[in-house]
C-alpha cells in the first residue's frame, strides 16, 4: 500500500476546512477515544475496501469547522440523540473529499460512514478486523478538538 | 438568473456560494438543484449563464446531466466541481462539452479563475 503521508493529509484537510490542521504519524498506535466512526472506501479497480477509523469528536470538528460552527456549538449538536443534519451532511462531504488521499495510487470511492463496526459491509469488516497495513495519525485542528485517525488497508 | 448550482450536498452548495461571493460575484443570482434530473426540470423555467455541477450525485450524475443537456442542444457553459481529479474524468468531461473542472477542495482563486472567462469578471 502507498500509504497517505501526514503532509498529504495535512494539506488536503487544511485546504478543505480552511483552518490550520496538522496530521502527525504515530507509532505505536495512538490511543482512541471511546466513540469512533468508520468511513468505508472502495478501491478501484480491485474493489477492495479501505477504512478510516477516527474519533467521532475529531470528525465532528472537521465537519463543524467546515460550515463555520464554533467548538461549543459542535459539542452541543453532537450531544443530541440524533446527529444534526447539517453536521451529518458536512461530515459526508469531508470524508467524500478525503477519498483523494485514501489511496495515492488507485481511485477510492467513498461508500459511507458507520457508527457500528458490526454494520460495515463484509469486505470493510474484514479490513477492520485484520488489516495488512495501518497508518496512524494524531490530528490537531486550530481552535477545535483534535483526535486520532487511522487508515486501514487490506494489503 | 446567472448560475445554476447542482449538488446533492447542502454543505457543498453553501461552500460554493461562499467562494463565489468571496471571488467578488456578490450580486450573482443563483438557482440550486440537487441532481441532474432536478436541474433539467429547473432549466425548463430558468436560463442561466453558467451551470456548475457536482459529478457524483444520486438519480442522475453530472456527466449524464451534461450529456442530456447537449442532446437537447442546450449549449450553456458548463463546469464541474468534483473530487474526481484524474485525467480520465477530465477528458470525459471535456469531450462532452464541459468548459472546466474545479477539483475539491477548492479555494477562491480556483473559483475565480474558472468563472471570470465565462461571466466576464466581477
Amino acid at each position: 500500500m502507498a500509504e497517505p503521508s501526514s503532509s498529504v493529509m495535512t494539506r488536503l484537510f487544511t485546504d478543505l476546512i480552511g483552518h490550520n490542521i496538522s496530521f502527525s504519524e504515530q507509532s505505536p498506535p495512538v490511543e482512541l477515544k471511546s466513540e469512533q466512526l468508520y468511513c468505508v472506501y472502495q478501491i478501484k479497480p480491485m474493489d477492495s475496501a479501505r477504512v478510516i477509523r477516527a474519533d467521532m469528536s475529531l470528525l465532528s470538528s472537521f465537519a463543524g469547522a467546515l460550515i463555520g460552527l464554533s467548538p461549543e456549538a459542535i459539542k452541543q449538536r453532537v450531544a443530541e440523540p440524533q446527529l444534526d443534519e447539517s453536521l451529518r451532511d458536512a461530515l459526508h462531504e469531508v470524508m467524500n473529499i478525503a477519498s483523494r488521499v485514501v489511496s495515492l495510487e488507485h481511485r477510492a470511492v467513498f461508500k459511507g460512514i458507520y457508527a457500528d463496526p458490526g454494520s460495515l459491509p463484509a469486505d470493510a469488516r474484514n479490513t477492520l478486523r485484520d488489516p495488512c497495513y495501518t497508518s496512524y495519525f494524531n490530528v490537531k485542528i486550530d481552535g477545535y478538538e483534535g483526535g486520532a485517525l487511522a487508515v486501514l488497508a487490506p494489503y | 438568473m446567472d448560475l445554476l448550482l447542482v449538488d446533492d450536498s447542502k454543505t457543498m452548495r453553501l461552500l460554493v456560494h461562499r467562494a463565489i461571493r468571496q471571488a467578488g460575484y456578490r450580486s450573482l443570482t443563483v438557482c440550486e438543484a440537487e441532481n441532474g434530473a432536478d436541474a433539467l426540470e429547473k432549466l425548463k423555467s430558468v436560463k442561466p449563464r453558467l451551470i456548475l455541477s457536482d459529478w457524483n450525485m444520486p438519480e442522475m450524475s453530472g456527466i449524464d446531466f451534461l450529456r442530456q443537456l447537449r442532446e437537447q442542444n442546450n449549449l450553456t457553459p458548463f463546469g464541474f466541481i468534483t473530487s474526481e481529479a484524474s485525467k480520465k474524468f477530465k477528458d470525459l468531461a471535456m469531450s462532452h462539452g464541459a468548459s472546466f473542472i474545479i477539483v475539491k477542495p477548492f479555494n477562491v482563486d480556483d473559483v475565480q479563475a474558472a468563472l471570470d472567462p465565462i461571466l466576464g469578471g466581477n
